[in-house]
């Protein structure tokens, strides 16, 4: 009975979540409606023209009627030629499924121009350099947030205090910028940019060659959304070893480790879900560095796609962040539910 | 405000803003180019600045080099005129350039005011007396106008300017010469030869204005909002949570870089569409605390003496959650600053205005990156954080007074 409950739950929350999706879809297709359609007319237009091309022995007026008739056909197939309320929701449809055709210009490395290679070849950097960056910042910014929470008052908890605040204005891609200018260019100790080096090097090589022309950028928005979360763990733990829990432990002569691990036992859950929660807002915030170091991501994509008005592929991004939001907000809540045993789903929540 | 100066944080946030509000507010008595607001992207008008030089302060005892500042050398009178057949005449000038180290290049401006048409040759003259002629050019002067010879990488220790007017009545005053330097203002110059304390200061106003008028309109968005979700309930609730929901979710960043490459806005639209997104954060606390409030005794107490919905609401609810929501609008000042620098970073800023974040759009795509041009990048993103750090400070101590307050 519980176990059908906690399905229920999660069913009704990916529901939720879908709902969210198709209804973010319709308002994009509502703003986005306009210069969608042009360039799918272009598109079609294109279409038109490449089977024209194809048609010989044909005097002036069938040569008319054919491309007429084409060209009825390709608005038909892109269903240019509905009402204004069906062509948004059409366009809602293809947002919602993941259609958007080809790119007015970009191409991915292989010379594709549909739409979902190009992005689908960036996604993997993205999702790398941004998942690595929230492991990282929560090993890291945990570490700190623990050894500020046994000294409260001490330097280090003065410091996760203020920093969070310091660094919220700063914009990561100017720190990158920075960065590279002095660490790349002034100081020449990390790649310029880009994934890898020129030749690349093959087999373990390459790996260890992609790793390091990751580090600087890296190394940057860790640097920056460290302190956030060390401040947060650091909340979290402070109050956890507040508990009396904390106390027994230390009376049972545990050492200072052990202890910890308790207290960490005790946030996990929050901490889990801050890290998710972290990965989420930081590929939707500090996506620009990619762009400053050429880290051929989603980032990037957004540079070179508003570079040359690719409007398909700017499109297509902004949907995959914003399914990547929701997936990963459905996933929280989800793993809330397991993790935490004190919160209640269902229908008795 | 007296609370909030006895808090460290909010005392120093409110310094940082009175320094921003003078820098926008003096921008027109203190830049070096008090027009720039209106020539920043109009090339020809920084022409007479060196390009992408080092700010000024590059000079002195830190440095075992010197660059030498601009310097604009004034011509006597002609060294010679010579008087010819029909009117015309022969005008000479030379020019000593200060001395500087062999084989060092300078790049000269020559410019000429006065009236009618002008043919100019230009020699430069090396240390042993010797010369060689570096351009030659034919000039027509309207009216009381000036025209320039641009002359580049001179090595030499003068040059000689000689001028024939060939016809007519010419009416030329001596040319004076413009030795470009090689640092400029207190913050250098840009690849396009402006001048980045002057980008620094005009960007200040546009940050300021952006930064409080959407704060403000958000949080009183956000605080109606709240108030009616919390205090109407039932659909009101419903309806307003679920609004909340939609523009929580979406990404923003990403929907406001697609919006812009779109449809190109202006400042005033971008604010207009920021207030749509912003409104949110506001929302959530100030929904929190008036459920809150809504639970408290003294609000049933008045329930109970009979008063309405909106006597308790604004008499009882809005004052207490008024405090909270100034806290909130600090608070996401530095979010909209980030989001405006991050749209302009893509080329997409309005073109109307200056803003730090399209000096930095600059600076990215005309290289400042490769070239180690640091003052062309430092001096903007520094300005974005530091407005960031203000209105967090104030937000810190506006939070931490009210925690006392309520304690």
């Amino acid at each position: 009975m519980h176990k059908n409950r906690r399905l229920a739950y999660a069913a009704r929350r990916v529901l939720h979540g879908l709902v969210m999706y198709l209804v973010m879809a319709l308002a994009y297709s509502l703003v986005f409606n306009g210069i969608a359609e042009k360039s799918l007319r272009a598109q079609a237009e294109e279409d038109v023209a490449r089977i024209m091309r194809g048609a010989v022995n044909l005097d002036a007026a069938g040569y008319q009627s054919l491309m007429e008739e084409t060209r009825r056909a390709k608005l038909r197939q892109y269903h240019l030629d509905d009402s204004w309320a069906l062509r948004v929701a059409w366009r809602a449809l293809e947002i919602m499924s993941f259609q958007f055709g080809r790119s007015t210009g970009l191409k991915s490395t292989t010379g594709d121009s549909h739409v979902v290679a190009i992005v689908v070849e960036a996604l993997p950097n993205t999702l790398f350099l941004f998942g690595t960056e929230a492991l990282l910042v929560l090993l890291v910014g945990g570490y700190l947030g623990l050894r500020a929470a046994r000294k409260p008052g001490g330097w280090l908890d003065r410091l996760a205090s203020v920093l969070p605040m310091v660094f919220n204005g700063f914009p990561a891609w100017w720190v990158g910028m920075l960065a590279l200018t002095l660490f790349s260019y002034a100081i020449p100790l990390f790649p310029s940019g880009g994934i890898h080096a020129n030749p690349a090097p093959g087999g373990w090589a390459g790996i260890l060659d992609y790793l390091w022309h990751m580090l600087l950028p890296l190394l940057t928005i860790v640097g920056l959304n460290l302190w956030g979360t060390a401040w947060l763990i650091r909340n979290l733990l402070a109050d956890a070893y507040s508990k009396d829990f904390i106390a027994f432990a230390r009376a049972r002569g545990l050492p200072e480790f052990r202890v910890g691990m308790h207290a960490i036992a005790v946030v996990g859950p929050a901490i889990a879900t801050l890290a998710l929660l972290g990965l989420v807002q930081s590929i939707s915030g500090n996506i620009l560095v990619e762009g400053i170091f050429n880290w051929p991501g989603l980032g990037s994509l957004y540079f070179s796609a508003v570079q040359q008005s690719d409007v398909p592929v700017l499109m297509a991004i902004l949907s995959l962040q914003t399914a990547l939001n929701l997936a990963a907000l459905v996933l929280l809540d989800l793993s809330y539910a397991w993790l935490d045993p004190r919160i209640k789903t269902g229908a008795a929540a | 405000m007296r609370r909030l100066l006895g808090s460290r944080a909010g005392a120093a946030g409110l310094v940082l803003l009175s320094a921003f509000v003078l820098m926008a507010l003096l921008g027109p008595y203190i830049l070096p180019f008090p027009d720039a607001a209106h020539h920043w992207r109009d090339i020809s008008w920084w022409q007479d600045s060196p390009a992408a030089a080092p700010q000024l302060w590059v000079n002195g005892p830190w440095n075992s080099y010197s660059l030498p500042a601009s310097r604009r050398l004034e011509a006597g009178e002609p060294r010679a005129v010579e008087e010819g057949n029909g009117g015309s005449r022969r005008l000479s000038w030379d020019f000593t350039l200060p001395r500087a180290p062999s084989g060092f290049a300078r790049d000269l401006i020559l410019r000429f005011e006065g009236e009618g048409g002008l043919f100019v040759t230009v020699s430069a003259i090396q240390a042993d007396g010797s010369r060689t002629e570096i351009a030659r050019e034919s000039l027509e002067l309207a009216n009381g106008g000036s025209a320039r010879v641009s002359l580049r990488q001179v090595r030499a220790a003068g040059i000689a300017v000689e001028a024939f007017a060939s016809s007519g009545k010419p009416d030329v005053k001596s040319p004076n010469v413009l030795i470009l330097g090689k640092s400029s203002g207190w913050l250098g110059t840009d690849a396009s030869k402006r001048d980045i304390f002057t980008g620094i200061v005009l960007g200040a106003r546009w940050a300021l204005l952006l930064g409080v008028v959407v704060s403000f309109l958000t949080v009183l968005m956000g605080l109606v909002l709240g108030i009616v979700a919390a205090c109407f309930g039932g659909i009101w609730d419903k309806g307003i949570n679920r609004i909340y929901e939609f523009f929580s979710l979406m990404p923003l960043l990403p929907f406001l870089i697609v919006l812009s490459a779109a449809y190109k806005p202006s400042l005033w639209s971008f604010m207009a569409l920021a207030l749509l997104f912003f409104w949110t954060r506001a929302f959530k606390t100030v929904y929190a605390r008036a459920l809150q409030i809504k639970q408290e005794g003294y609000i049933e107490a008045a329930t109970a003496l009979g008063a309405g919905r909106w006597r308790r609401v604004s008499r009882h609810v809005l004052p207490s959650l008024l405090p909270y929501a100034f806290a909130v609008m600090a608070l996401s000042v530095p979010g909209v600053i980030m989001y405006e620098a991050s749209v302009s970073l893509l080329g997409l800023g309005d073109a109307s205005v200056i803003t730090w974040g399209q000096m930095l759009h600059d600076a990215l795509v005309q290289g400042a990156v490769i070239n180690r041009l640091w003052w062309w990048i430092l001096p903007p993103g520094l300005m974005i954080a530091l407005m960031g750090l203000t209105f967090g400070l104030i937000g810190r101590g506006l939070d931490k007074s009210l925690k006392l307050g309520g304690e």
